[in-house]
């Protein structure tokens, strides 16, 4: 097959469409996060239905910036399986405006829940000019716009190189912001040079999106997460909130790919053996988010030290508060699960298996999440049975149910606008004029 | 069980393919295939034979583990280095030396694994039934069966494309070349 063959096979299907059975599931996965929300503001105890929004922000900030970030990884290395994967991780771009409104609407009205905000005055020195509201707000938002802008520079020259590779007939059955964003200006132009300068770019901006993610979230885990206990620290922190977004974005990607197979036609594009390759990707996700969390754990118990004890012990022993439940699962979840069944091959290569893990993973990376924010948050007092936190917690799973479906129908939105392929990228080509075409 | 051992030689890829993807149903087990060129298609269709490798690695792995968290613990109870007032004997530091240990031992009998079970190196290459022509041009099967089954065998390989079909390591071999 042909370049100009593949291009046409890879446009032959037309924009992407999910279609009604995956956006009607969507739509109801947003009336259970409307329900969710509802209930923490209504029915939860005080702050559930922020400790819901902020759960559902740090995590879809995590998954829009870190989906455009597992792109620039396979930029960076030259990843060939991850060709395929490739379009649909730049998709997740979509979670982004989520996070952003998520993110005002917090800062704008959920601020007061911030435990630090009321009781700023015990706060001394560099942390009493850290933790000021005005600062604080800035920093947030300003960390989101900085991350979503250079990670929008990267998608707007990765669609662009591929509008380029199209011939101009081709492109007009698409339409849609992706396509309007990155695909104007290119008639009368020499599209094989727009092409290789977009490449160009793609080439400069990949490690820069790399590294303005890990700054950028480091910040925020600090911010948004760590900061809602003034008092307890740890320097590794924003590093473990930033590789568990790669990883919960890594499974998403693979449940997404893996749902998407047939609407999208991407099984001229994905075989097993590419699912297999994206799974053992998932698995060493898995376990560096674990070598994270361990460093953390490692360094905590080594130290010994109160204020840094009463963080971890809170969560995982004191059996006065229902916590210690979450912490546990959630370990299992991101840890014990994945890594014991991403060794079997059969999972790695088979749809069905692939997801429930992947679903299992996201669970896990959302408990973790959920543990770290809700104990600051709701200030349930001991002695509280695990019954008290039913509400809130299901008040934040739903929610977060809800950020999923607005942010894949977002998504899908952002797809239709380019082609699901990197029709523009030269391994992609390479990748498939060696191992064959697929019918 | 007595058996014999034939070679197919091959001009098509695709018959090439087709006969390692039969070879299965066919009761012959394939010794060896030879190529011109690095085949993944060819590997991808051996895949469904799993490799032993994978329990070497899993022993070697175990084996790091345990390797690991003796050495550390033992070592602790040795010395008595008692650090920030914590038990001599804790799990908590140990299990970084048993995760390091895990990889370097699983890595290390992946590797000796890999030279056993692919006969590396190569030291009477070429073997007995490398022709130069899978250096040029054409694909090579070399497969074992059952002496009875030797005949239905060589129609089998020659109706699906081999455009040579030789007896290999007996004494009757160069007679049975065709």
């Amino acid at each position: 097959m042909t370049r100009d063959e593949r291009i046409r096979k890879v446009l032959a299907s037309g924009p992407a469409d999910p279609g009604k059975g995956f956006v009607l599931t969507m739509v109801l996965m947003i009336a259970l996060g409307a329900a969710g929300l509802g209930l923490g503001f209504f029915a939860g105890a005080a702050n559930a239905g922020w400790t819901s929004i902020l759960t559902g922000l740090v995590l879809a900030a995590g998954i829009g910036a870190s989906g455009v970030l597992i792109s620039a990884i396979f930029t960076l290395t030259n990843a060939r399986f991850g060709r395929a994967y490739v379009r649909l991780a730049e998709s997740f771009a979509g979670f982004m405006p989520v996070a952003l409104v998520l993110a005002i609407v917090f800062v704008a009205l959920g601020g007061t829940s911030l435990p630090w905000a009321h009781d700023a005055g015990h706060l001394t020195g560099g942390k009493a000019v850290w933790l000021r509201r005005g600062f604080w707000d800035l920093r947030v938002i300003g960390a989101l716009l900085l991350s979503f802008s250079v990670s929008i520079a990267y998608l707007y020259y990765s669609i662009r190189r591929d509008w380029a590779a199209i011939p101009g007939k081709l492109r007009e059955t698409y339409s849609g912001i992706a396509r309007a964003f990155a695909g104007r200006n290119l008639d009368g132009k020499d599209q094989e040079t727009e092409r290789m300068r977009c490449a160009g770019r793609l080439d400069v901006l990949a490690p820069i999106v790399a590294m303005v993610y890990a700054i950028t979230f480091t910040m925020l885990g600090f911010d948004l997460i760590m900061a809602l206990d003034p008092l307890w620290y740890s320097t590794l922190f924003g590093a473990w909130y930033f590789i568990g977004n790669l990883f919960a974005t890594m499974a998403l990607l693979a449940i997404v790919s893996i749902v998407l197979h047939r609407p999208l036609g991407l099984g001229a594009w994905i075989t097993p053996s590419h699912r297999s390759d994206l799974a053992t990707l998932l698995f060493a996700f898995c376990l560096v988010n674990a070598d994270f969390f361990w460093s953390q754990y490692l360094t905590i118990w080594y130290g010994n030290l109160p204020e840094e004890t009463g963080y971890v012990m809170k969560r995982t022993l004191d059996g006065d508060l229902p916590w210690r439940v979450v912490s546990w699962l959630s370990l299992v979840a991101f840890l014990a699960f994945p890594f014991i069944l991403l060794l079997f091959r059969r999972v790695k290569r088979s749809g069905f298996l692939l997801s429930i893990v992947s679903i299992v993973c996201i669970s896990g990376i959302f408990m973790a999440r959920y543990i770290e924010i809700a104990p600051e948050l709701l200030g349930i007092a001991a002695p509280a049975r695990l019954d008290a936190l039913y509400v809130p917690f299901a008040s934040a799973l739903l929610t977060f149910i809800g950020v999923l479906g607005v942010g894949l129908l977002v998504s899908m939105r952002v797809l239709r606008g380019m082609p699901v392929m990197p029709v523009g990228d030269d391994i992609f080509h390479a990748v498939h004029a060696d191992e064959g075409d697929h019918s | 069980m007595t058996s014999a051992e034939l070679l197919g030689v091959f001009e098509s890829h695709d018959a090439f393919l087709k006969v390692i993807e039969q070879a299965g149903s066919r009761k012959v087990t394939i010794r060896e295939i030879f190529s011109p060129v690095p085949d993944h298609h060819a590997v991808e269709r051996l895949a469904g034979r799993k490799s032993p490798i994978r329990y070497v690695t899993a022993a070697g792995g175990i084996a790091g583990l345990v390797a690991g968290i003796a050495l550390a613990l033992l070592t602790a109870r040795v010395w008595n280095l008692v650090v920030g007032g914590k038990p001599v004997m804790s799990i908590v530091p140990v299990v970084v030396v048993g995760f390091e240990l895990t990889i370097l031992f699983g890595a290390l009998a992946t590797l000796a694994g890999l030279f056993f079970f692919g006969r590396l190196p190569f030291v009477r290459f070429p073997v007995g039934a490398y022709r130069e022509e899978f250096s040029l041009d054409r694909f090579g099967i070399w497969l074992e069966c059952e002496v009875s089954q030797r005949e239905p065998i060589e129609r089998w390989l020659r109706e699906s494309g081999a455009v040579r079909v030789e007896r290999i390591g007996r004494p009757d071999a160069a007679e049975g070349i065709s």
